[in-house]
């Protein structure tokens, strides 16, 4: 292999790391608050179970996932045609939301909206031009997304 | 307007009670203690000129005190029911035409009439004079012929501004948002600058248009003006717009593009280079008159021959027929690899909007990021400023795991570089997608081509299969056909050419409308509004020295011409002064608005009158001079209501010209 005669330049060569770009819904704090509404919109008693949340989150990620999930609801497509993808980004946004005490566990596997959760989600609700595509999807699932309905999907 | 007289008539249980006053022109000043009863009849003047919505925002109770509606306390402490109570006022205009306006707060007739009576019925009583009832408080109160204040605003020779509302709707500018720089009520009159001007009506930047009316300002209208040319301007562009796309649309027809004509209407038309329309023949743009004068001289040689018969020309008919089929084949094969060009260039289109729908996407969610950012300590962990809300180190703003040393974008840098990528993706599709406009042109211009060379293939075999004596059916077919294609060019040629000359007169409008605009003021404020801001500010500046003004250095206090509010180096001036200077600026800010129209041509309505002036706030000093300032007004009226201690009143009063009306106990006292 042949040696690169950078010696022209006549400069030091210096590589500096930049910072990377990330998707909104990486950030931590994005995340945290979809998974506050999630609770507080998508599930009764403020309470869900972690696969159920992951079903949620993957539904409100893109328009395609959207749709996807308000026909698996409407009942237009049945749950063997839909797959759901398991993200590890949404178990650190799970453990962040208990650290900072918005969320707690509930009957083991369960996890629930503590009150201080459940007043950022009202919040964040009443906030104007924020999530305001995925509030509407929320708005057109409602609570039907049910724990049956996650069983068949993943079962 | 001049206030002349106010009654107030209440009938009790316990027989009639009244109370008269007069009010001469000049400095008036009307004395009495506490809770005696001034402010009753301030609410009273108010009442009878349909002013309640300057109070409050029922409709259906009038705002004021039990007295007149409830329950009367005569001067011993007795009470006696209120049965029926009526205030008159009679007001001057500036014509010195006096008119008596009644209303009756309690009774039996409604109290959302008002009775004008035409006459100075109060001051010179026992002549019999007409009268008439209008309306206050329903809709169409200003702009009906029956509604009291339309009255009112003739009687004043107001013609009312049209403003728009929060809603962008119109109407007339409300007296009773006028009036409330001319009487200042007691109890919410004195806290700010601007009077509590009632905001029911929504209309928007209404203090600044109740000044421009009041002072008659000019900005105001070429501010409409220049709403009118920029809707112009928007119309001109529009039509452009359409010009442009039907031009389009004609170039479409005849699979032709069109060349130099400018998106957005220009000043100066015919351009250097004249728009041109382009038709396609061997893969090259020839423009459409030379396209029609190559047609026009090949059927002229056409119809100079006679039309050959079969036998004539069967072995040049085979030869063509031969080269003909050898085009056809040509011809196909460039327009097959067109046509996958076309749709690879149609996968390249959808696959740029999806990235671009997907940027957005994620922009949006970044912009989420940054709201939830800003939603404040119930939302904002932690975790939001970058640090584990567990054991406090810092951790990554991101929930994919990254190398140690590697940081991550802020939200608004992020953003930025988001933005940035659509930006340079949406180039991209742009130019792409006019490459593939062109395409499809061409290839549409590909298939009609065709389609002529196929018919001419089966012409030419239709001539070789035919009787030897018959005419030959491909001249004859190719001679129709370029007759048919030139008729069509030439009729979009002609179309095009009356398009083009229609820029022509858009253009001058163009112009036109460009030149209006630059000639209106840059502020929209005239040279007159000018001064007018500047005598008032001056005028007030003269006030606050006089009235002992403290706060802040006078010199480089003014009016601002913005927003018409007082300002000091700029800045807005009722945050940064203490309480009793506010009280001696807003003396300063209305009474000079009062004097400026001594001199100047103004809409004020020439009478100002305070309530209770707030004297204790400020020093006795200040207030011996606002009264010293006052009694200058001579043709103007500066009415007073004041329980100020009546010894200090009598020797601030001393040696200035005033009318003063004390009253020793009620002012509603039983009638004799």
């Amino acid at each position: 292999m042949a040696d690169f005669d950078l010696s022209y330049l006549n400069a030091p060569v210096i590589f500096r790391k930049r910072p990377v770009p990330v998707p909104g819904d990486l950030r931590p704090l994005w995340r945290i608050c979809l998974l506050l509404l999630l609770l507080r919109r998508c599930c009764r008693g403020n309470r869900s179970s972690f696969a159920r949340l992951h079903v949620l989150s993957w539904g409100m990620l893109s328009p395609d996932n959207q749709n996807a999930l308000l026909q698996l609801v409407n009942e237009e497509q049945s749950p063997d045609s839909v797959y759901v993808r398991v993200e590890p980004s949404l178990n650190r946004a799970v453990d962040y939301a208990i650290g900072a005490g918005f969320i707690r566990r509930a009957n083991g596997d369960h996890f629930e909206l503590t009150p201080v959760g459940v007043a950022a989600a009202n919040k964040i609700y009443e906030q104007e031009d924020c999530l305001e595509e995925e509030k509407t999807v929320m708005n057109e699932l409602g609570r039907r997304v049910t724990e049956t309905l996650v069983n068949e999907l993943f079962g | 307007m001049r206030i002349r007289f106010l009654r107030i008539d209440i009938q009790t249980d316990k027989g009639p009670f009244s109370c008269d006053l007069e009010f001469p022109n000049g400095l008036v000043v009307i004395w009495a203690d506490n809770s005696m009863g001034k402010s009753t009849c301030v609410r009273s003047i108010l009442i009878a000129l349909g002013m309640e919505a300057m109070l409050t925002t029922s409709r259906s109770e009038l705002p004021l005190p039990p007295a007149l509606t409830d329950m009367l306390e005569t001067q011993d402490g007795e009470e006696c029911s209120v049965l029926e109570s009526n205030v008159y006022l009679e007001i001057e205009n500036n014509n010195g035409k006096r008119n008596v306006v009644h209303r009756t707060i309690r009774g039996a007739r409604d109290s959302n009439l008002i009775s004008v009576i035409d006459g100075p019925a109060l001051s010179e009583p026992g002549q019999s004079y007409s009268s008439s009832d209008y309306f206050v408080n329903l809709s169409g109160a200003a702009s009906r012929e029956a509604g009291f204040h339309r009255f009112l605003s003739k009687f004043l020779g107001y013609e009312l501004p049209v403003v728009q509302t929060y809603e962008g709707n119109e109407y007339p500018l409300y007296l009773q948002c006028i009036f409330p720089y001319a009487i200042v009520e007691q109890i919410r009159g004195w806290s700010s600058i601007n009077p509590p001007v009632p905001t029911q009506f929504r209309i928007r930047d209404v203090h600044k248009r109740v000044i421009e009316f009041l002072l008659n300002l000019d900005a105001h209208k070429i501010a409409a003006r220049r709403q009118e040319l920029i809707d112009d301007r928007r119309r001109v562009e529009s039509e452009w717009k359409t010009v442009c796309m039907r031009v389009d649309d004609l170039a479409e027809a005849v699979s032709g593009v069109v060349q130099g004509i400018p998106e957005r209407p220009v000043i100066t038309w015919p351009p250097q280079n004249p728009p041109m329309m382009m038709l396609p023949r061997n893969e090259q743009w020839i423009p459409i008159a030379d396209f029609i004068a190559d047609e026009e001289a090949e059927l002229e040689t056409l119809v100079g021959q006679e039309i050959p018969r079969v036998q004539e020309i069967a072995s040049a008919a085979e030869q063509e027929l031969a080269n003909t089929e050898r085009e056809l084949r040509v011809k196909h094969a460039i327009l097959s690899r067109r046509l996958g060009e076309i749709d690879t260039e149609e996968y390249e289109i959808n696959s740029l909007k999806h990235r671009i729908a997907t940027l957005e996407e994620d922009i949006q969610r970044n912009k989420d990021v940054q709201t939830l950012q800003q939603l404040g300590s119930q939302v904002q962990s932690s975790v939001g400023s970058g640090s584990c809300p567990i054991c406090h180190q810092q951790i990554q703003d991101s929930l994919v795991p990254l190398d140690d040393d590697q940081s991550v974008m802020s939200v608004a840098d992020n953003i930025k570089f988001l933005a940035e990528q659509r930006r340079t993706y949406q180039g991209v599709l742009n130019n792409t997608q006019q490459v593939q406009e062109l395409r499809q042109r061409r290839a549409v211009a590909g298939r009609e081509e065709l389609n002529t060379l196929r018919q001419r293939i089966r012409s030419l075999r239709t001539t070789l299969i035919s009787d030897g004596r018959v005419p030959s059916a491909a001249a004859i077919q190719s001679r129709l056909e370029l007759e048919q294609r030139l008729h069509h060019h030439t009729e979009a040629f002609e179309r095009f050419s009356s398009y083009i000359s229609g820029f022509d007169h858009l253009s001058d409008q163009w112009k036109e409308v460009q030149a209006q605009l630059r000639a209106l003021p840059k502020d929209d404020t005239s040279q007159e509004d000018k001064n007018k801001l500047s005598t008032w500010s001056r005028i007030c500046r003269q006030q606050l020295e006089q009235f002992g003004f403290r706060s802040l250095t006078i010199e480089q206090i003014s009016i601002s011409s913005d927003t018409y509010r007082p300002e000091h180096e700029g800045f807005d001036l009722q945050t940064s002064i203490s309480a009793s200077d506010l009280i001696r600026t807003i003396w300063a800010y209305l009474y000079g608005l009062l004097e400026v129209s001594r001199t100047l041509e103004t809409n004020h309505p020439g009478f100002i009158i305070f309530d209770e002036p707030r004297q204790q706030s400020a020093k006795d000093v200040s207030f011996k001079e606002l009264l010293t300032r006052a009694s200058n007004a001579t043709s103007d009226q500066v009415i007073f209501f004041t329980s100020e201690n009546f010894d200090r009143l009598t020797s601030a009063l001393d040696g200035i010209s005033h009318t003063l009306r004390p009253y020793d106990g009620r002012v509603i006292t039983p009638h004799e």
